[in-house]
């Protein structure tokens, strides 16, 4: 496995990632049949958080648009060898990319959960998401981060 | 000058030209700067659809006053 010295988690943080879960999960907030914009279906890549609370805050701004939103998620192994960097925000978003186009990530991603139950999971740990959002930035600079026990629990709340 | 963000509304392509910039505690300055280069995942590209995150390249008139302006600005006014 590769991972990118760049991407959104360090090194340190990787290592209890794979020590706490066995693997480095991604997962993504978007709408269901959402096939991502023009630049990534033409570069063949899809932007992925390694925090759950990441992703369920794009899947609230993907709900202002109207349209089924969902956190699509597993394990980095069931999606290839290489994670990608992060962009520009990688920090904030704790971004890992994925190469494969957001349509390919989709028809591959072995997990999905509403985000109706995403929140309902986070809130049980204490961290609240709106519904609905227009632009997920504040929200993302003011919310905490999980821990990798805490994804670990995400996971199997979400995937039951 | 290089500035990084996200698009928030609209699509940014190669060869505009942004003619103010919007934040809450400094008014409206006016700005002509033109968008040179778009950067998004080690890739250059013509544009940067709404939601996705990137680096502007920028050129032009009222440059200085970017970095005097609390983040997050909003580039407005697209020709």
């Amino acid at each position: 496995m590769k991972l990118n010295r760049d991407i959104g988690v360090n090194d340190a943080a990787i290592a209890r990632h794979l020590e706490v879960l066995g693997d480095i999960h991604v997962f993504r907030g978007t709408t269901e049949g959402f096939a991502g914009n023009s630049v990534l279906q033409r570069i063949g890549l899809t932007p992925t958080s390694v925090d759950p609370v990441v992703a369920t805050a794009f899947a609230s701004e993907g709900a202002s648009k109207g349209v089924n939103p969902l956190i699509l998620f597993g394990p980095r192994s069931a999606f290839g060898e290489t994670l990608g960097m992060g962009n520009v925000r990688s920090l904030l978003e704790m971004e890992v990319s994925i190469g494969l186009t957001p349509s390919q990530f989709a028809a591959t991603a072995p997990n999905s959960v509403s985000l109706a139950r995403a929140r309902a999971i986070l809130a049980e740990m204490g961290i609240e998401v709106p519904s609905s959002m227009y632009n997920a930035d504040a929200f993302l600079r003011q919310s905490p981060r999980l821990t990798p026990e805490q994804i670990r629990k995400f996971i199997e709340r979400a995937s039951q | 000058m290089l500035i990084q963000g996200r698009v928030h509304q609209g699509t940014i392509r190669r060869g505009i030209v942004f003619t103010g910039v919007e934040d809450i505690s400094a008014g409206v300055p006016t700005v002509k700067l033109r968008v040179d280069k778009i950067v998004a995942y080690c890739h250059s590209l013509d544009d940067l659809p709404e939601g996705m995150t990137g680096e502007l390249h920028l050129t032009g008139d009222g440059m200085e006053t970017l970095p005097e302006i609390k983040c997050p600005f909003t580039l407005i006014g697209l020709d």
